[in-house]
Parts: C-alpha cells; structure tokens; sequence
C-alpha cells in the first residue's frame, strides 16, 4: 500500500515538473513571439454624426442619432466604434436590439445586467464579427455632447 | 533491494518537493513586495450584481498592496450604503482598512455622497479615511511619496486652495500622486477628456507631480508624461493612468489623443511600485496577465512657474474620403487666482525612462479586449 503510494506520488510529481518546466515555458515562449510579431500601429478613422463608410450591418433602434463612429485598422483587422444618441426605456431598446439580433442570425448573450437594472448589456457574434452593445451615459464636461448612449464596439474575428 | 528501491524513491520526491517548493516560490516574489511600498487600485468599481469587481478584488489578493486606491464610482448605480454592503463589501470590501478610495459621479447620485461616506467613515461619521464629508478630499504620505486623493465631483476654489497649500506644505517629498475619477485626458468613445479637472492639473504641472490616476471611462489607458494642455513634457510633465476597470461595464475607445501611448479595454486593477524617486507600474487583467509594464523617474528639479508650454499634437489619422472631418477641442488651461507661486527645488533634472509593454492585439479569453501601444 506504502508502495503503490509512493508510486503515484512519484508519477504526480513528475507530470507536475513535465508540466511546470516543459509545456508551460514552451506556451508562454510561443504567446511572447506571437506578441513581439503584432507591433502594428492602429489605425483609427473618426465621422462624427453618421456611420463610418462600411460599418458592418447591424440592426439600429429607430430614431436613435449617430453621435460618433470609428473604424479601426490594427494587424490585418478591422473593428468598428459608434454611439448613438437615444431617448425612452433603455430596458425596451435593449430588449428589442436582443430579439433583432438573433433575427439576423447573431448569436446573442444576454441583455445582462452590468451596473444596474438600467444598465444593460448585450454580448453577440456571428461568423465574422463579436459584438457589444451597451446603454450608458455622457456627462456635463466630458468631450462631446452630453445625454443617454447606445455603444456598441464590433471586433473583426 | 526492496529498501534501497524506497530510499531512492523517497529522495527523488525529497528533491522534486525542493525544485516544486522553489519554483512556487520565485512565481510569489513576483507579488511580494520588494520593500519599496505598492499600491493598487482601479475605479468603477462595484455593479449592482456579483460581477467582475470579485475577480479585481481576487487580484488584489494576490497583489496584497500596502494601500487600495479606488478612482471614483465606487458603487453602482447611486452609491447607496445598502448597496455598498451587499455589492462592495464582499469584494474590495475585504480591503477597507487599507483602502483610500475617492469618489465618483455615480456615489454623489446619493445626495452629499451619504452612502459613500457611511460605508468608508462610518455611518454619520463626519470624518475619516474618505476625508470630511463636506470635502472628500485628502492626502498622505507614503514612503517617499504624497499622495493626494481629491474630488472632482466638487470642484471648489476652496479645494484648489485646499490642494494649494498641500503641495506647497509637501514639496519635502520626492514624488507626488493624485488621484481622482474623471480623466483630463481620455481617449474613451463615451466620456473622453473632461476640462473639469483642468484646475488640479495646473497646480500639479506647477509643483512637478509625477502621476495621475483616474476613472470614469471604464477602460485604461496610459498616457506620456505632459502639461495640462496635452502637450508633451518629457521632463516635467505629468504621467496619467485611467484605470476604470474595477468592474463595470467596458467600454470602447474612439480615436487616440495626444500622448496616448496604451489602451486596453478590459477589468484588471493598477499596480504601482513606489520607489524613492521613480516607480514601476503594472496593469494585471483578470486572468493576472501583465497586460502593460514599465517604470518612469519623478520629475526633478525646481517647480515650474510659468503656464504650460506648448499645445497638444495630434496623431490622429485621416478621414477617409467623403466623411465629415473629426474635431475636436481643447479648452486652453486658465491660471489659478489666488493660488501662491511654488519655490519648490528638487535635486537633479532627470527625464522619465521609456517603459516596456505587451503589444499586439491578442484576444484574452472572455470578453472583447482589444489593446494596442503607439
């Protein structure tokens, strides 16, 4: 019995020092190159009050204003900013943009709650693009022009 | 045989248990605190709901600072004390005694930051590690270093003269922090910069403060060293960090402003080594990855006595074709009546050093996450 545990023992040790000293150094080797390989400067395209000429086609609540939208160029991809200006229930809208979502073939997470129950969030993607959208805020003070917001950040796969 | 089989299996778990002890052991020094003192924190902190704020507050675990600063927007969505006890407490809350929070918008959503206060000082407590109630704003030293947490939820004359006599009162020491919720400068799509802070700025520009960190913008980013008109300063200017991820919602970047230098958008908290006269930072994400590192000098030599030099310089890219051009405004930096001249001296000039960071645009696991160094 000694024995036999003993043996395993010796053959968990081993496995942890395979482990510890082989595999994980190679892994963290292969993420430093490929990080060291990604030194691309972002480009970043701004159009203040309209979406950014080919903005991905993405269901957009009625009435809502375009404030700013953005169209970044980073290592061979390129992801899209914009937010909206919007008045009314921000629980309605957000319920609207799940289902809408899901319509036009988007995988759809949520809309979950991120600060309160009128912060809401939505996680989505398809086969070309991971999506969130959120509802916040702009205040007095901060750059541009204050009121309710509709963001939503989409990422090239 | 039997018995030298089991001896030479006992010796070889006796070294492989040493070699395991070790290598466990070199992994904890990269937390453990090399003796100079280290702060962490982060702003935005505690949604309404078991969120990302547990796994920032299992960061600082590991990170086990001598002070948790916090940046503003503590709790979610109106800093209620009710809520502070439910959502806070179980997560930063395990760090109270050695938390120096600020605050943020969202706690003043509770009239006079009541909940804010309650939860810190204590309940109906005028005074405490927040500072008076009717201010919320205070400093301390730490090491080397003052450090002065402020509000910009109540911009008064009263506290700029406040802040005023404590950098003058202060300039025995190397290096000054501050800190504070909305960001003067921010490359956030949804806040972006705010002038509101524009009079904090002009008074730690002109007694040579080092480091700035803010909130607000739920996202980090780093800034170069500059004056509070966003021009570049290498040798007396001021280095910003946002680091709004404690746990709320993230948000985006729009287009990168002036002196931008990294930008991230994913929760992690800000970790700052304070040395005699430089500092290291890092900003760990939730998966404790090391996501931007690097370490600056604190400025030297005598107070600066005139307003800041030159204006901001674009690196913004181009508009393509047939879209309305980007703008955007900075309102010039006014000067503070009232506010006495410094004649601060410090020893040797010397010039921040260049930091080493991640780059790329790889995907951490889970949420969206792009970051990037120009």
């Amino acid at each position: 019995m000694k024995k036999l545990f003993l043996i395993v023992l010796f053959i968990a040790s081993i496995v942890y020092i395979v482990y510890k000293f082989i595999i994980l150094p190679s892994q963290e080797k292969k993420t430093s190159a490929q990080t060291n390989n990604n030194q691309v400067q972002e480009t970043v395209y701004e159009s203040a009050g309209s979406l950014i000429l080919g903005f991905p086609d993405i269901p957009v609540y009625s009435n809502l204003v375009v404030d700013k939208s953005f169209k970044k160029e980073l290592n061979g991809k390129t992801n899209y900013v914009a937010t909206w200006f919007f008045e009314g229930d921000n629980k309605e809208i957000m319920k609207w943009y799940a289902d809408e979502f899901v319509k036009t073939g988007w995988t759809v997470v949520g809309p979950f709650i991120y600060e309160s129950e009128n912060k809401l969030e939505i996680d989505a993607e398809n086969s070309m693009y991971k999506l969130r959208l959120l509802n916040t805020e702009r205040e007095e003070g901060d750059t541009g022009k204050p009121g309710e917001l509709i963001m939503v950040e989409i990422i090239q796969k | 045989m039997k018995l030298i089989f089991q001896k030479i299996i006992k010796i070889v778990l006796l070294v492989m248990f040493l070699l395991i002890s070790l290598f466990e052991l070199k992994n904890l020094q990269v937390f453990a605190q090399s003796g100079d003192p280290v702060i962490a924190g982060a702003g935005d902190i505690s949604p309404r709901s078991n969120g990302p704020q547990f796994q920032t507050a299992n960061l600082l675990d590991s990170i086990n600072p001598a002070f948790v600063l916090t940046f503003g927007d503590n709790q979610y969505p109106d800093g209620i004390l009710a809520d502070f006890n439910t959502y806070y407490h179980p997560s930063w809350g395990r760090f109270k005694s050695r938390t120096r929070p600020s605050t943020g918008n969202h706690d003043y959503h509770t009239p006079g930051g009541a909940g804010y206060f309650d939860y810190f000082n204590g309940v109906g407590v005028n005074s405490g590690v927040a500072g008076d109630r009717s201010k919320g704003y205070y400093s301390y030293n730490v090491g080397s270093w003052h450090l002065i947490a402020l509000n910009s939820e109540a911009m008064s004359s009263t506290q700029n003269a406040w802040l005023a006599a404590d950098l003058q009162a202060n300039q025995g020491t190397a290096c000054t922090l501050a800190y504070w919720h909305e960001p003067r400068f921010s490359s956030g799509a949804v806040h972006g910069s705010n002038n509101r802070s524009v009079p904090f700025w002009d008074l730690l520009y002109q007694y040579k403060a080092d480091v700035v960190l803010n909130g607000h913008d739920h996202l980090y980013e780093r800034f170069a060293p500059q004056n509070p008109s966003g021009g570049s300063d290498p040798t007396n200017g001021i280095r910003e960090f946002i680091a709004g991820t404690g746990g709320a919602g993230l948000y985006a970047f729009g287009s990168p402003i002036a002196n931008s230098q990294f930008r991230v958008s994913t929760h992690g908290v800000l970790k700052l080594t304070l040395h005699q006269t430089s500092y290291d930072w890092q900003f760990i994400n939730i998966n404790s990855q090391v996501l931007d590192s690097g370490s600056g000098n604190c400025v030297m030599g005598s107070a600066v006595t005139s307003t800041p030099g030159s204006g901001p310089t674009s690196t913004r890219t181009p508009t393509p074709p047939n879209l309305p051009s980007p703008t955007r405004t900075r309102t010039p930096t006014p000067t503070l009546p009232g506010v006495p001249s410094p004649t601060r001296t410090r020893t040797p000039t010397q010039s921040v050093v260049s930091p080493t960071q991640i780059v790329g645009s790889p995907t951490p696991t889970g949420n969206i996450c792009t970051y990037f160094k120009n």
